[in-house]
């Protein structure tokens, strides 16, 4: 049975991008989308998915918050976070419950990347 | 003023560099940097579509700016929404990717970024020292990438 998965990022452009990935690639189903951090946390209570992706920087609640709400209600929650936010960020986030994290931009055109990409998803459910 | 300006040209080849992976990236297509890239006293510039995006840390602010024609813009989106949509979230990963660069990391240290917002058709970013130029597409789309930065100001209600 393939993994269910809720994408969340303000980009619509992006989701498209991320939701293709995720069924052609990884043949995953992607159940919802969401652009902010309160759609976020409402979509995975509906849900229930195998998996979360969330954007850190979206109008209102941003993805940080999104991410710890969500662990706060399930910590079994396993969390994909896929940011163009550096520094300490990923550190926050890996501390606080997310399961991985990815950089954009996503390089879906670079054979290396897709492979780490594929790889940290395949990490996320080990 | 003068000294962020010498700053700015010292990293301006990583800044340039990071315009085009980044636009390269996100549209999936080959890019190249044109030659127009200039350190200037301030942001300004009239374009069609102008998206900025604020950043800062604790010793320093600034914006960064994507700005393209209209006919450009519709090689790549449809609609207005599309428009604000993809140049956003260019200029939302050009901040990261502006932070990948070593040198650019070195100088200014890691930047927290807003929300981008679309400008209409006109920038200005007051005293500060801005770099700019393109990043020319496969398509032959002219997309003008600029980053200015100046030291942390409060501003006071008086």
């Amino acid at each position: 049975m393939s993994k269910r998965v809720v994408v969340v990022d303000d980009s619509k452009f992006l989701t498209k991008q991320i939701k293709k990935f995720l069924e052609k690639e990884m043949g995953y189903e992607v159940v919802a989308i969401g652009h902010d951090g309160e759609e976020a946390v409402t979509l995975y209570e509906e849900h229930k998915p195998d998996l979360i992706t969330l954007d850190i920087t979206m109008p209102g609640k941003d993805g940080q918050d999104a991410m710890e709400e969500i662990i706060e209600k399930d910590p079994d929650a396993k969390i994909l976070m896929i940011s163009a936010v550096r520094g300490d960020a990923m550190l926050e986030c890996m501390a606080n419950g997310a399961s991985g994290y990815v950089e954009k931009p996503l390089k879906l055109k670079d054979a290396d990347f897709v492979t780490d990409f594929k790889a940290t998803l395949n990490e996320v459910f080990e | 003023m003068a000294e962020m300006e010498d700053t700015l040209s010292e990293i301006r080849d990583d800044i340039s560099l990071a315009a085009s992976r980044t636009i390269s990236s996100l549209l999936m297509v080959d890019c190249s940097i044109a030659d127009d890239w200039e350190v200037k006293e301030r942001l300004t510039g009239m374009y069609d579509h102008i998206i900025t995006l604020g950043c800062s840390n604790s010793d320093y602010q600034g914006v960064i700016m994507i700005a393209v024609g209209d006919q450009g813009a519709h090689q790549y989106a449809d609609t207005h929404e599309e428009v604000v949509d993809i140049f956003g979230e260019i200029a939302n990963t050009y901040c990261g990717m502006l932070m990948d660069q070593d040198r650019v990391k070195e100088k200014i240290g890691i930047l927290s970024q807003a929300i981008p917002m679309y400008a209409a058709d006109r920038t200005f970013f007051p005293r500060a020292a801005a770099v700019s130029g393109s990043v020319v597409t496969e398509d032959d789309v002219y997309i003008r990438v600029g980053f200015a930065i100046r030291g942390f100001m409060t501003l006071l209600n008086i």
